[in-house]
């Protein structure tokens, strides 16, 4: 084996400025694998000189053995050594996972391109002349050091990631779990009886966009001869409007309707809600439908604040749209809403839906709208009311040729027997 | 959604044009603050190049003609397309805030009151 030969040691190579981040490397081990003991301790002894902790092997073997009890930041090592060689040394390094970042020098007299190539191919990071003059040998382990280093961080900016990454996972599942809970309750304030009065039949389908909508319907007894129907719709969707709509029908409830808004008529239920609902700072109301059936005289009394789908299919095929005009809630203070009345007939049904419903487009931007929904739920009319609300379902999904819908849709029957 | 702005006889004209919807509310915010921070006695909303209208933009829409009213500038909005036009009728906005169909009427109505 060729002994290095070394000039003078070089005391005033030039310093290199590590990338900000990176750790000065003077403290750095580097282990140096040489079968000449003169050549290997010459090697050392500049090393040592410039502050590195040098440890020495003799051959490829011993150096694994050293490697993995030492972890050191850069190898230089011989090419040619007995019993394991540079390159099987460098191999086995390269193999080993935790030694893998190690900045490999091959020490080596070849210098034809082929044998550099097959450093590389077998690992190598950088070769040095064993006539590289001291300087040119320092700068290398500098270099190499400066990779290793930059390396470390970006393992540490890798494992932060990941670390993050896990976090975020983990948030996110607990909020996923929490939306599902909020999501639970919402669809637990839903209606449960397909009959919800003698002679009364419901159907539903609730859509919401997301886990949580920001629609919600219901049919509740208000009274022993009176159910309030209702249908409301809260600007947006998501959470915040779903705690909105939950916050609002706490006040339709049978027990709360005479505290806390002191009438059962429509109109003066959604006056009231516009005094409590206010539009918010960000523009945030609701569009509600409020009906009122006096189950004797099959009265209905209703009134809407700015929701507009809500249809009378009668048993003879006529229809009337059950609304007006009027402002959504919170829209302007002091706004008082009309109640109007029908009276229903065996057969009759009353169909509400929320705009996400029948507002779809089509891919080429056209709406469903209001008059192909009413349409749909008057041809259907002597279809079983179950057949009938999934039918309009599926008719404004043909028309978006989508099968999720954007905005949250809920879509409610009622047929009088 | 686009936004582009004009001075007329001291006011401002707001082209709309895309979809109009919960996305809008950041540029269509700052433009109507930008008309504000001007003083502009009237703000005019062209929604003629408006597809679409969602329930946000509709509040987007109520909530300004509230600040607008604070501010002592009068909104109007122009020449909805018909599908824009039935929903607002629906919600009966124009009880709220007036529609026009062009833009001399609005001028005229906001410049005789």
């Amino acid at each position: 084996m060729a002994i290095m030969n070394h000039p003078a040691p070089d005391r005033a190579h030039a310093s290199v400025s590590l990338p900000a981040g990176i750790e000065d490397s003077s403290a750095a081990t580097i282990l140096v694998v040489d079968d000449e003991p003169v050549s290997c301790t010459a090697l050392s002894l500049k090393l040592e000189r410039r502050g590195y902790r040098v440890l020495q092997a003799g051959d490829g073997r011993e150096g694994v053995t050293v490697a993995r009890r030492e972890y050191p930041d850069v190898i230089i090592s011989d090419w040619m050594m007995p019993e394991m060689d540079g390159l099987a040394f460098c191999e086995a390094v390269k193999a080993d996972e935790a030694l893998r970042p190690t900045y490999f020098i091959l020490l080596t007299a070849h210098d034809q391109p082929e044998q550099i190539v097959e450093g590389f191919n077998h690992g190598a990071d950088d070769f040095v002349s064993k006539a590289a003059s001291t300087p040119e040998v320092i700068a290398r382990v500098r270099a190499g050091l400066r990779a290793r280093a930059m390396m470390r961080q970006l393992e540490r900016t890798h494992q932060d990631l990941a670390d993050s990454h896990e976090l975020l996972v983990q948030k996110q599942e607990e909020l996923e779990v929490d939306l599902q809970s909020a999501a639970r309750f919402v669809r637990s304030l839903l209606p449960k009886e397909e009959r919800p009065a003698p002679g009364v039949r419901l159907a539903w389908k609730y859509l919401p966009s997301l886990t949580l909508g920001g629609d919600l319907f219901g049919v509740v007894p208000w009274g022993d001869d009176c159910l309030g129907v209702y249908i409301l719709d809260a600007s947006g969707h998501g959470a915040s409007a779903a705690l909105r709509v939950a916050s609002l029908v706490t006040f339709l409830r049978a027990d709360a309707l005479p505290q806390q808004i002191g009438s059962r008529d429509p109109g003066e239920i959604l006056a009231a809600l516009n005094r409590l609902f206010p539009l918010s700072e960000d523009g945030e109301y609701f569009t509600i439908w409020i009906g009122s059936l006096h189950l004797p005289t099959r009265e209905l009394r209703f009134s809407a604040a700015g929701h507009s789908g809500s249809v009378l299919v009668r048993k003879d095929g006529h229809m009337d749209h059950l609304f007006q005009p009027a402002l959504p809630v919170g829209f302007r203070s002091g706004t008082s809403y009309l109640t109007r009345s029908v009276t229903l007939q065996a057969g009759d049904r009353v169909i509400l839906a929320s705009d996400g419903l029948y507002d779809v487009p089509s891919i080429n931007g056209e709406r469903w709208g209001l008059a192909r929904f009413m349409r749909a739920v008057l041809d259907s009319r002597d279809r079983p009311l179950a057949e009938s609300i999934n039918d309009a379902i599926v008719q404004a999904r043909c028309w978006q040729e989508h099968p999720r819908f954007a905005d949250d849709a809920a879509l409610v029957g009622l047929e009088f027997e | 959604m686009q936004i582009t702005e004009r001075s007329v006889k001291g006011g401002t004209v707001l082209m709309l044009s895309g979809q109009f919807d919960f996305t809008s509310r950041g540029t269509f915010n700052a433009a109507v603050q930008k008309a504000w921070a001007a003083n502009c006695p009237y703000l005019l909303v062209n929604l003629e190049g408006v597809a679409f209208l969602d329930s946000a933009a509709l509040g987007l829409l109520a909530v300004t003609n509230q600040a607008c009213q604070a501010k002592r500038c009068r909104l109007s909005l122009l020449k909805p397309q018909p599908h824009v036009a039935e929903l607002l009728k629906l919600a009966n906005i124009p009880q709220m805030i007036p529609i026009h169909s062009n833009e001399e009427d609005a001028l005229k109505m906001v410049v005789r009151a």
